[in-house]
């Protein structure tokens, strides 16, 4: 057996702040061998990338990295920060989360992938230097490289910048590669890919391979090894296989409980009446509406026609840019220009005057994604939760009474009833988001994305709590996603939509096991692979191959 | 993400008290009545007496900083709070109505902004003649489309976001909306900015006084006192010294705490 | 790119107008009209009468106005009330003297602000930097007339070094007035560095927590490089706006410290006509001064999708 290419052992890492230093890594080891892929998997706050950071020797400016040994590839690193800077690059490469932040926007594509080998490998500009960078950019698959060259990063999309992300990190062949949440901010399926575009180099080059992840579901099936990682430290760390069929710490077990499932519960929802009619919806966004010449206009939602019951669950699947935003908007009566009717109650919204549609508003509700935004940061919960009932027509002490039970059948303790939304955490704040609109017993909630921006193992929650909710309460939701995971327990009904045009609906049940649409049997492809078996889990094979629709239109 | 304490802060606090205690009492008790002129007792040195010294009057040097440091504050106070509702009246106008009013507010704006601030208030100045009132609205003119700007791009930027959208689910109209919600988160952004033009009011102040195109004389001001002395910069350097550190001491102050503010309230601009 | 400086330019015309409206309303706010203070407190009502009707006033103001405007595109300024000489010819002496003051105080301040705001941004916390903020700060807070009164004490009266007022014409020979122009241009430079010292260190403070600056030194590359070829540009693109609105506020004219120093200045021009009231110079003053600070930001504009090729349209 030889010595590993990385081999960290007692790695600790503070942060230095007024108040005090706060403890963000603590003893983590760990090693990695040659040609080894590995993921690392956490929630967010758990240190894996600052992990990440420390281990490319850039961690923030406030932060004190202390390490027992900082072997790679044989040569101890931890005493000299000249010889840990020496392998950036070269030694370790580096993908980060963010691809549309990660290249200077200022700098020409080419010069940026020229530099670091102009800078490692002297090369001149020249005959040498533009074949390797060609055949790094044919090896992400990046099209037409003379353009591609002269272009800024701006004129690229996520995808693409991601892939050329990749070509400036894999141009200088390192032995390894760290690559932190390399998808998240990217399409599912264009995540998907950039995941197996580096696994694949990786396998095809002998490199090493991290892969940080809060899913565990997304790299499960393309690792060698997990390692789990919580508040700081490194919990588990095991084979792939061994891990998934008998997951020893708690951490892990959540994570993997997390894990939406599969198998769709079929579902009876008995149809009410119909409560949101959208018929023929189009709507139109100017591009530029600025001076004096008429703008082109860009369609971003195409005769969208849908119907919700009432006490029925409706999905609307749809990556960013789908229009699935603008459908929500639409439906609360918040868009001014649209052709096509929206009917709530059988009326449209404009048909009615000042007081109905405020009426009608109320049996309407919304719950938004990002509860740190939709929450005003001035108010005290109770008030959040309490101002739609302004015009209730309720006593005062009624409606402090409907404001607790709201806040009481979303799970919040009385100790927060009185707190500013920053004093909460991402799940409670979104729990105030669903009391807010509770307490007006709404006919109807639409959900926009309303768990995309909580961690994984909180998103299982408030999916959950808004299930229960609804058969208990008995409202309608029509909750939108880009994933088709989480809506898979809860749906009835599932719509994807693809570029403002509906592609598929129909049961959820048939939806997932039969997909009709070429796209949504991709979108499919790439979800979990994880079935429980025992006390643990088992991996499945994939089939459908999602490549053909990742490029964005 | 903590901002990291500036050791200015305490600094600029302590600097903001020191001078806002004197100008309060600078402009109730002074040690000497800060007009009075004494034609026998001019260009005293410091003594017991007289801690500052005379100027060329014979006139306290003490009691002439007191009462003007309350003079030159309150004229930079009064013309931030009147460009402040200007400016936030017309920049929550120009947010909320958009279309032609805010085109118009924003094109008034960048009429006026193409006037450097202190050359604006000399012009106007120049019309309302050399009188408290004019100062104040002169200074108060100069920087009301900066605030305006800084009003609109957060009250649009803030009706941008979720809450103000849940508020209009919630059955609330556009007035409640702006009042409620938008309104009040405004409120920081427009603290920051006028810490920053309270600073640059008191600057433009004592320049215009400098120049003496502010208050009139005998009106004690910080720059008319620096006006006065020049004359003698080479017998009393002091007459030109001692006013000069006052308004350092304060502008030093009002910067620094200005920046603790933003610190706190603002912390996208912490660097700064 | 033609089509970008054509919008801009196109945008920047209904301000200028604006502008010239502004300067043109502000003169007839004046209590008294023209006429009367052309010939002053003791004319008989005839010739009064006689000069409105000479002058247009009696048109509508629309009327005035547009008359106005065609004179001044004729490069007929007006003349001014104290001496009665045409106003544009006094004008452009004034500021071509500014612009010698100016441009090399402003080109000097960017070559120490740029660098030193970068540089102390990347030894962030350090004692370079502290010196940096504390030297910034201070330069903020203390007015141009207090700095060059200090100047004038210190290298004028007590060291006896340098000239402390006033300056010689052409006809000296170049290090004399050299020498009666370091003082003031030394006053310039403390007061007016702050600012772009601030705004430098604070947007590169900014630009190299970002991404993409990880993104560089992950790559291995040096830190000169990461510094002057991946930072700059990007932390200079704030800096510049700042930079545009100081510097066509300068050329208007820096008023107080032409004032302190008895240089003809544009800034001593308009504080002088202030005081004498004379209203077609303050007129003027204005008018080329609002003109300058337009042409400069539009020429910022221009600049930006330089710097940044995302600014386009």
């Amino acid at each position: 057996m030889t010595a590993p290419l990385l081999d960290i052992r007692g790695l600790s890492l503070k942060l230095r702040s007024e108040s005090g230093d706060l403890p963000i890594l603590s003893d983590v080891s760990l090693a990695m061998n040659a040609g080894e892929i590995v993921g690392l998997v956490g929630e967010s706050g758990s240190g894996k990338s600052m992990l990440a950071k420390a281990l490319v020797g850039l961690p923030p400016r406030n932060a004190v990295v202390a390490t027992e040994h900082f072997g790679f590839a044989g040569v101890d690193l931890a005493a000299s920060a000249a010889a840990h800077a020496a392998i950036c690059g070269t030694g370790i490469g580096f993908v980060l989360q963010e691809p549309t932040l990660s290249l200077n926007p200022a700098m020409r594509v080419g010069e940026q992938l020229a530099e670091a080998l102009i800078h490692h490998r002297g090369l001149r500009a020249g005959a040498v230097l533009s074949q390797r960078i060609h055949a790094a950019l044919a090896a992400v698959q990046i099209k037409d490289p003379e353009s591609v060259l002269r272009r800024y990063p701006h004129e690229f999309s996520g995808g693409q910048r991601q892939r050329l992300l990749i070509a400036a990190v894999m141009l200088l062949e390192p032995q390894m590669v760290i690559a932190d949440e390399p998808a998240t901010a990217l399409d599912v399926l264009v995540g998907n890919e950039i995941l197996d575009l580096l696994v694949r180099h990786a396998r095809e080059k002998n490199s090493g391979l991290l892969l940080i992840s809060h899913d565990i579901a997304q790299v499960a099936h393309r690792v060698d090894r997990v390692m789990v990682m919580d508040q700081g430290s490194v919990v588990e760390n095991r084979a792939t296989s061994e891990l998934l069929r008998c997951p020893a710490h708690q951490r892990t077990r959540s994570l993997l409980a997390a894990v939406p499932r599969r198998a769709v519960a079929e579902h009876t929802a008995d149809c009410g009446r119909v409560i949101l009619e959208i018929d023929q919806l189009t709507v139109r966004f100017q591009k530029v509406r600025f001076g004096w010449r008429r703008a082109q206009t860009r369609e971003v939602l195409s005769r969208a026609s849908l119907k919700v019951h009432a006490g029925e669950t409706v999905a609307i699947i749809g990556e960013s840019g789908s229009g699935k935003s603008t459908l929500a908007l639409a439906a609360l009566g918040l868009l001014a220009s649209a052709s096509g009717t929206v009917m709530v109650d059988g009326q449209t919204w404009a048909q009615r005057t000042g007081g109905e549609r405020i009426a009608v508003r109320r049996r309407v509700q919304a719950i938004f994604q990002d509860p740190s935004s939709s929450l005003d940061p001035r108010m005290r919960i109770e008030k959040i939760v309490g101002e739609g009932l302004r015009h209730s027509g309720l006593s005062s002490r009624e409606r402090i009474d409907a404001v607790h039970r709201a806040l009481h059948d979303v799970g919040l303790s009385s100790t927060t009833w009185t707190r500013y939304p920053h004093e909460l955490s991402g799940g409670q704040r979104q729990r105030v988001a669903i009391a807010r609109a509770l307490v007006l017993s709404p006919e109807l909630i639409i959900a926009d994305e309303p768990v995309s921006a909580l961690d994984v193992t909180i998103q299982e929650q408030i999916v959950t709590l808004l299930d229960t909710l609804k058969r208990e309460k008995g409202f309608g939701l029509l909750f939108i996603t880009h994933d088709l995971a989480v809506v898979s327990r809860i749906a009835d009904r599932v719509i994807v939509l693809r570029n403002g045009q509906i592609l598929e609906e129909g049961a959820a049940s048939r939806v997932l096991s039969a997909p009709r649409d070429p796209y949504t049997r991709a979108l499919l492809a790439c979800g979990p692979r994880l079935v429980p078996e025992g006390s643990g889990y088992r991996l499945i094979s994939g089939s459908s191959d999602p490549r053909q629709f990742s490029h964005e239109p | 993400m903590t901002s990291r304490r500036r050791p200015g802060s305490l600094l600029g606090l302590t600097a903001c008290g020191l001078i806002s205690v004197v100008s309060l009492v600078g402009m109730i008790w002074t040690p000497f009545d800060p007009y009075d002129i004494n034609l026998d007792g001019r260009l005293l040195p410091a003594s017991t007496t007289h801690w500052l010294g005379t100027d060329e009057f014979g006139r306290d040097v003490l009691s002439r900083l007191m009462r003007a440091s309350g003079i030159s504050l309150g004229i930079a106070a009064l013309s931030t709070v009147l460009a402040l509702c200007l400016g936030a009246f017309l920049g929550g106008a120009a947010a909320f109505f958009r279309g032609w009013i805010e085109r118009g507010v924003l094109l008034a704006c960048d009429a006026l902004m193409a006037f450097p601030a202190l050359l604006l208030a000399l012009g106007i100045m120049a019309v309302a003649g050399p009188n408290e009132i004019g100062v104040i609205f002169a200074l108060a003119i100069a920087f009301t489309p900066r605030l305006m700007r800084i009003t609109r791009a957060a009250a649009i930027s803030i009706s941008e976001r979720d809450y103000v959208k849940a508020s209009r689910v919630l059955g609330n109209g556009e007035w409640y909306t702006m009042l409620r919600h938008v309104l009040p988160n405004c409120i920081s952004p427009l603290t920051v900015a006028a810490g920053t033009i309270f600073g640059t009011a008191l600057l433009a102040e004592t320049a215009l006084s400098f120049l003496g195109i502010g208050m009139p004389p005998p009106t004690a001001t910080w720059g008319g006192m620096m006006a006065d002395g020049r004359q003698y910069i080479d017998i009393r350097p002091g007459l030109i010294v001692i006013p000069g550190s006052a308004i350092s001491v304060a502008m030093l102050g009002i910067n620094l705490l200005a920046d603790a503010l933003r610190d706190r309230l603002d912390p996208r601009m912490r660097y700064l | 790119m033609l089509a970008y400086a054509a919008k801009r330019f196109a945008l920047a015309l209904p301000t200028l107008f604006l502008v010239s409206l502004i300067v043109f309303g502000v003169m007839r706010l004046i209590p008294g009209d023209p006429a009367a203070l052309i010939l002053g407190d003791a004319a008989d009502p005839e010739t009064l009468a006689a000069l409105r009707e000479q002058l247009g006033l009696n048109q509508p103001l629309a009327v005035q106005f547009f008359d106005w405007i065609s004179r001044l595109l004729g490069g007929d300024w007006g003349t001014s009330l104290t001496n009665d000489e045409p106003v544009l010819p006094t004008i452009i002496e004034r500021f071509s003297f500014t612009v010698t003051l100016v441009l090399p105080v402003f080109a000097i301040a960017l070559c120490l602000a740029l660098p030193a705001g970068l540089l102390a941004a990347r030894k962030y916390g350090s004692r370079f930097d502290s010196i940096v903020t504390v030297a910034a700060i201070v330069s903020l807070s203390v007015p141009g007339f207090w700095v060059a009164l200090l100047l004038i004490l210190v290298f004028g009266v007590e060291l006896g070094w340098l000239p402390t007022v006033g300056y010689v014409t052409v006809d000296d020979n170049w290090t004399t007035q050299v020498r009666y122009l370091i003082l003031p241009a030394a006053a310039l430079l403390i007061v007016e560095t702050g600012q772009l010292l601030r705004m430098m260190r604070a947007s590169s403070l900014e630009v190299l927590e970002a991404e993409y600056i990880m993104h560089a030194r992950a790559k291995g590359l040096p830190e000169t490089r990461v510094a002057w070829r991946h930072a700059f540009p990007n932390a200079l693109a704030p800096t510049l706006t700042l930079a545009g609105m100081l510097l066509g506020s300068l050329l208007g004219g820096a008023a107080v410290i032409e004032t302190v120093f008895a240089l003809p200045g544009l800034g001593r021009l308009l504080v002088d006509s202030v005081f004498q009231r004379d209203y077609p110079v303050v007129q003027g003053v204005l008018l080329l001064v609002a003109t300058l600070q337009i042409a400069m930001n539009l020429l910022v504009d221009l600049l930006h999708p330089v710097l940044d090729p995302r600014v386009r349209l």
